[in-house]
């Protein structure tokens, strides 16, 4: 490890713990604790990356995850941020958007013409000649996108909770960490979250110099340990701020949405780098980058460094290397009056210091992988020129650069917070924030660390305030003097490759073309530039952008603006976001017999349904073919625990269902059952089902599956409009059903009750209570399926005891079980109508044939007052049961093919199936009136766009289970 | 470490106007306020609102008999409950992955939320530290298989 210094004060790493690793097949050693960059650059690698476009050789710039210098795949995983990823055992990395080697990259030949690729070069070049699209399209997509998506990425359950909060402080730098202490000690909740492995920000390692720099942290994180109420997250990031003080936690193993009573930002602020011809070498890299490696890892960032500095930063980090051993080769500053007493210190420790004097240039070393110098000359700040007609060189092996900040603020801007642009520091900060949101620190405009801490302690009494705990009123600590970034730290250079935006190898010149092609807007130039479009999504890039955007449109930057920061903060793997979800199933009574029995189960809503029964040596078809006709022949049984089961009772319970539904149930008797119809105020079919009266005030009511809760909840809904004498009960789960079907159905029946004339004497549509082998139970004669069939309801905690006896009872019958798939072919046979099948969100039921149902002289129900003004229009489709004319069409239509009408859509169908009872071809379609008469015949378009003609005919489509049509 | 019991238990819902007093001239306490629980020698007494409760345990088999005759404003609502009870040192962070809500805050001086966990309406409490919820007994296979999917 040829660059790690001696040991730091507060270092991150654990000497005692080596970590073996290797980088584009070569072995390497790092500590624990040490990033994967860290690792790199202390043992001497500087070329950890290529550029996105150009293929230049990069290595740190940010060292914060403020760029994409450096990204990684490791086996499965790609994408790896290497400079915030900490070095684990074993890693195996490689550098992504390489090819041949990070070092000999084959596609470095693309820097060489990148004079001939400018932004928006593709917008213009390959659209013609259109033929040669496709090739220029193939080209592009493989030298576009960085680490390869790997197809067969396990799947990863990550980790999702929701936590609450009074206060989520967000940012753990000195800001944070003192609000978060005031609000601790006040005794309110407080999560204190940051991204970094550890807490502190800044104070880890901007110590000019300081003996006692750390101390200060060590002595904050020693009183927050002191509260119980205070915890904190590291190595995380809040990806977004959402409505109500809602936000995600992206943690290294998942995520922690918060809802918190208050928010204080002090998020901090990204370093930007002055912009001159090779900025983005090897070696030269942002001032605050060299800190962390030096404090933070103990690593040299050079041997020889230059500082290129703009503000009182350059100074600082100058001074630190000199503590930490690296030797500074001079000071260049774009000031021409600085005024810092750091200087006289730096000057007193024989260091040369240029003022209003700019790099024009890094030279880059023989093989174009580190800084061999940097030529500097006299820069003219007012006209942003720089005179290189008196440049000269200095030796150096890399350069640290500090030109300004611009704030992390994405999170304010989400919270809806007013920005102003302030001139005396250069800085956006917040005007006008949202309620119960505060900014703290450096993203409030606040450098020094003095005002940081103040700052912090003000935020923290403004939230208790808005908490009403009672707190002293703090004043905004008063501005310093000077600035922190540069106006327009802009170096002009004839041959380019002056670098604004690190990810995208958007230069200086770039955006004056944009600006020339007419995308002088912040959002235009963006998109058109694609400046900020890149993973880091412009943290390093925005500030200067914006600058060169004003002073192209010679406009003020308040005018200028910012782009939209949208969540998420980082790119968030998508693993995290999915999570495990929750997806609800329900099953029946009869769950763990149907799974013995051979059933192919579906998801029908929630419920999980038996679809068939398999059987050895015989296909699905044949299987479901089968249960029909076991119904139709025989008898079959079938699970409907999952039919919702809604009780109503009281005084006023059948006033209830005579306004919810549309037929009448008010002169219902009691043990009979009525088909009930229930629509929504637009006269929409919403679901039907029956409905039984067990006595004068209570009525048991069914409805489709799917449908089930939105009944019950609509129920509710009118319920505490209408406010009748009635209870409500939702007992889907309560009550098992179960359907016996067929002509031997009855027989089967009466093997299970006490007294057989309770059956005999059961008319269709009557309702009984009654014990069937000792259960009670509901017993309903109802034909969906058959004419000759009865719904069995029973608690639900007894329902495998009646299950089991109707099997045994029914084997000398030839019983079947039968499923959903044989179920729908059975309704269709019956010519029932499944709404949300052969319904959708606009029918009403004029439409669907189903006028019967509607009792309009009531003087009320839902949906009435719209069906009579429907009524009055002359409606234009109507669904009509059908049969094929012939059965050996090309190709059987489907479900949702179309009626024609000369070369016109007419309507569609909504269900068709064959018939092994009838050995047809039959279904349900919507079209026109004038097509609905019995024995019309009409069109339907196949798939393969033939045209198979089907007839009108009447329903139910078979009589006395085996007639015809 | 958390531990999920599941429970077959025995329950039985009481709903309607005069079903409070009906409870209590039967003998059984019910909690002063709605959205409360308290327990009773045979078990626990929910009450879901004004008018509607949820009891467990051996008193369920006397309070279905007495409703066997009619009682005006007093309505028997069948249920299909299963009950699970979530305790141990990581019961709190389970509980924060299942359910959206503050249990914390919410649950506190025997207050019980009509809510939904891993997805399925529910009914919470937390009793000395354990979480207890009941749901239709359908949802039981669901909420097995995704709490242990989570606990590995």
């Amino acid at each position: 490890m040829l660059k790690r210094l001696s040991p730091q004060k507060g270092e991150w790493i654990n000497r005692e713990k080596l970590i073996e690793f290797t980088f584009e097949g070569q072995a390497y050693q790092g500590y624990e604790g040490d990033t994967i960059t860290s690792a790199l650059w202390a043992s001497g690698e500087q070329v950890l990356g290529r550029s996105f476009k150009y293929h230049r050789p990069r290595g740190v710039l940010s060292f914060a995850n403020h760029d994409v210098n450096i990204m990684v795949t490791d086996g499965i995983d790609t994408n790896i941020r290497a400079d915030v990823t900490q070095l684990k055992a074993g890693m195996q990395l490689s550098v992504v958007n390489t090819s041949g080697g990070v070092k000999q990259d084959k596609k470095r030949w693309l820097d060489k013409i990148s004079a001939i690729l400018p932004v928006g070069f593709y917008y213009k070049a390959f659209y013609k000649p259109k033929a040669l699209f496709p090739f220029w399209e193939n080209i592009i997509r493989k030298a576009a996108g960085l680490g390869v998506v790997n197809f067969n990425y396990p799947r990863q359950t990550k980790y999702k909770s929701n936590q609450f909060t009074d206060v989520l402080v967000v940012g753990a730098g000195l800001a944070g960490i003192t609000a978060a202490l005031c609000l601790a000690k006040a005794g309110v909740q407080v999560v204190l979250v940051d991204e970094n492995a550890q807490l502190g920000g800044s104070l880890n390692e901007d110590f000019a110099a300081k003996a006692d720099a750390n101390d200060k942290l060590q002595a904050l994180l020693t009183e927050l340990a002191n509260y119980p109420n205070l915890s904190y997250i590291t190595q995380a990031y809040v990806a977004g701020y959402y409505a109500d003080y809602y936000l995600p936690i992206i943690t290294q193993t998942g995520m922690i949405r918060i809802r918190a009573k208050a928010v204080i930002v002090a998020t901090g602020a990204f370093e930007h780098p002055p912009v001159f011809r090779n900025n983005d070498l090897p070696g030269v890299m942002l001032s605050t980058a060299a800190q962390r490696l030096m404090h933070r890892y103990a690593v040299k960032p050079f041997d020889n460094g230059l500082v290129f500095t703009a503000n009182t930063q350059g100074y600082r980090v100058a001074l630190d290397m000199l503590k930490a051993g690296v030797k500074v080769a001079a000071l260049v500053d774009l000031r021409a009056l600085p005024n810092t007493p750091l200087a006289d210190q730096l000057k007193a420790m024989g260091i040369k210091i240029y003022t209003g004097y700019c790099v024009y240039e890094a030279k880059p070393s023989a093989d174009g992988f580190g800084v061999s110098g940097a030529i500097i000359c006299p820069y003219d700040e007012t006209n942003a020129m720089p005179d290189n007609t008196q440049s000269f060189k200095i030796d150096c092996d890399g350069i640290a650069m500090s030109a300004g900040w611009s704030p992390a603020a994405a999170l304010l801007y989400q919270a809806g917070t007013k920005m102003r642009f302030d001139a005396q520091i250069q800085q956006f900060v917040p005007q006008q924030l949202a309620k119960g949101i505060f900014a703290a620190g450096k993203v409030n405009g606040f450098y020094a660390e003095a005002l940081r801490a103040q700052d912090g302690e003000r935020a923290a009494s403004e939230a208790l305030r808005y908490l009403n705990i009672d707190t002293p009123v703090l004043s905004t600590p008063l501005q310093a003097s000077g600035t922190p970034s540069h106006p327009y730290p802009m170096v002009p250079h004839p041959e380019g490759k002056n670098f604004i935006d690190f990810d995208e190898d958007i230069q200086l010149k770039d955006f004056a073309n944009a600006a020339q092609e007419g995308f002088n807007n912040i959002e235009l130039m963006k998109r058109y530039t694609t400046f900020g479009m890149g993973p880091s999504q412009g943290k390093h890039a925005n500030m200067n952008a914006i600058r060169v955007l004003a002073r192209i449109c010679q406009q003020p930057i308040a005018k200028v603006g910012s782009t939209t920061a949208r969540p998420f903060y980082h790119p968030t793997p998508l693993g995290h976001l999915a999570g495990y979800g929750f997806q609800p199933y329900r099953t029946t009574a009869m769950h763990a017999w149907h799974q013995q029995a051979g059933a192919e189960l579906a998801q029908i809503g929630v419920w999980m349904r038996p679809a068939y029964y398999k059987q050895a040596g015989i296909s699905k078809q044949e299987a479901v073919t089968q249960e029909v006709l076991a119904v139709r022949n025989a008898a079959g049984l079938i699970d409907v625990s999952t039919l919702g089961k809604i009780e109503v009772h009281g005084a006023q319970a059948a006033e209830f269902l005579e306004r919810f539904y549309t037929g009448g149930f008010v002169s219902q008797q009691v043990g009979t059952t009525r088909y009930a119809l229930a629509l929504d105020e637009a006269g929409v079919m919403m679901d039907d089902g029956i409905v039984a009266r067990l006595a004068e005030d209570v009525f048991y009511l069914t409805t489709s599956t799917t449908n089930a809760a939105m009944v019950y909840r609509e129920m509710q809904r009118w319920q505490q409009m209408w406010q009748l004498d009635i209870t409500l009960t939702n007992v889907t789960g309560a009550y098992a059903a179960m359907n016996l079907a067929g002509l031997a159905s009855t027989k089967i029946l009466e093997k299970l009750v006490k007294n057989t004339d309770d059956i005999k004497q059961l008319k269709s549509g009557d309702v009984c209570e009654i014990k069937v082998v000792d259960v009670d139970a509901r017993l309903i004669s109802v034909g969906f399926v058959s004419e000759v069939a009865y719904e069995i309801h029973v608690p639900a905690k007894q329902a495998m005891i009646l299950w089991s006896a109707l099997i045994e009872a029914g084997k000398p019958y030839q019983l079947q079980p039968f499923g959903t798939e044989a179920q729908r072919i059975l309704r269709l046979e019956m010519g029932h109508a499944l709404i949300g099948h052969d319904t959708d969100g606009l029918t009403n039921p004029f439409e669907a044939n189903v006028a019967f149902a509607l009792k309009m002289q009531k003087s009320f129900f839902v949906g009435q007052r719209s069906l009579k003004i429907i009524k009055k229009k002359t409606a234009n489709k109507i669904l009509v049961a059908f049969a094929l004319v012939s059965n050996q069409a090309k190709q059987t239509p489907q479900e949702c093919n179309l009626v024609i009408e000369q070369d016109e859509i007419a309507g569609r169908v909504t269900s068709i199936a064959w018939s092994p009872t009838l050995q047809k071809i039959i279904g349900l379609a919507y079209v026109k009136p004038n097509q609905a008469d019995m024995g019309t015949y009409f069109d339907i378009r196949t798939d393969n766009c033939d045209l198979v003609q089907a007839q009108v005919v009447q329903t139910p489509f078979i009589q006395h289970s085996s007639g015809a049509v | 470490m958390n531990v999920l019991n599941t429970i077959d238990c025995v329950s039985l819902g009481i709903k309607g106007p005069n079903a409070a007093i009906w409870l209590q001239q039967q003998g059984i306490p019910i909690p002063e306020s709605a959205n409360t629980w308290l327990m009773h020698p045979s078990g626990y007494v929910l009450r879901l609102g004004q008018g509607e409760f949820l009891i467990e345990g051996a008193a369920t088999t006397q309070l279905h008999k007495a409703l066997e005759n009619k009682v005006t404003g007093v309505y028997f609502v069948p249920r299909a409950y299963v009950a699970f009870e979530l305790s141990g040192a990581g019961a709190k962070d389970m509980m924060a992955q299942i359910c959206a809500l503050n249990t914390t805050e919410l649950l506190l001086d025997n207050a019980l939320l009509m809510t939904q966990v891993a997805g399925v309406s529910a009914i919470l409490i937390n009793d000395s530290n354990r979480y207890r919820f009941w749901c239709d007994v359908s949802y039981q296979d669901y909420i097995e298989h995704t709490l242990s999917n989570i606990t590995e």
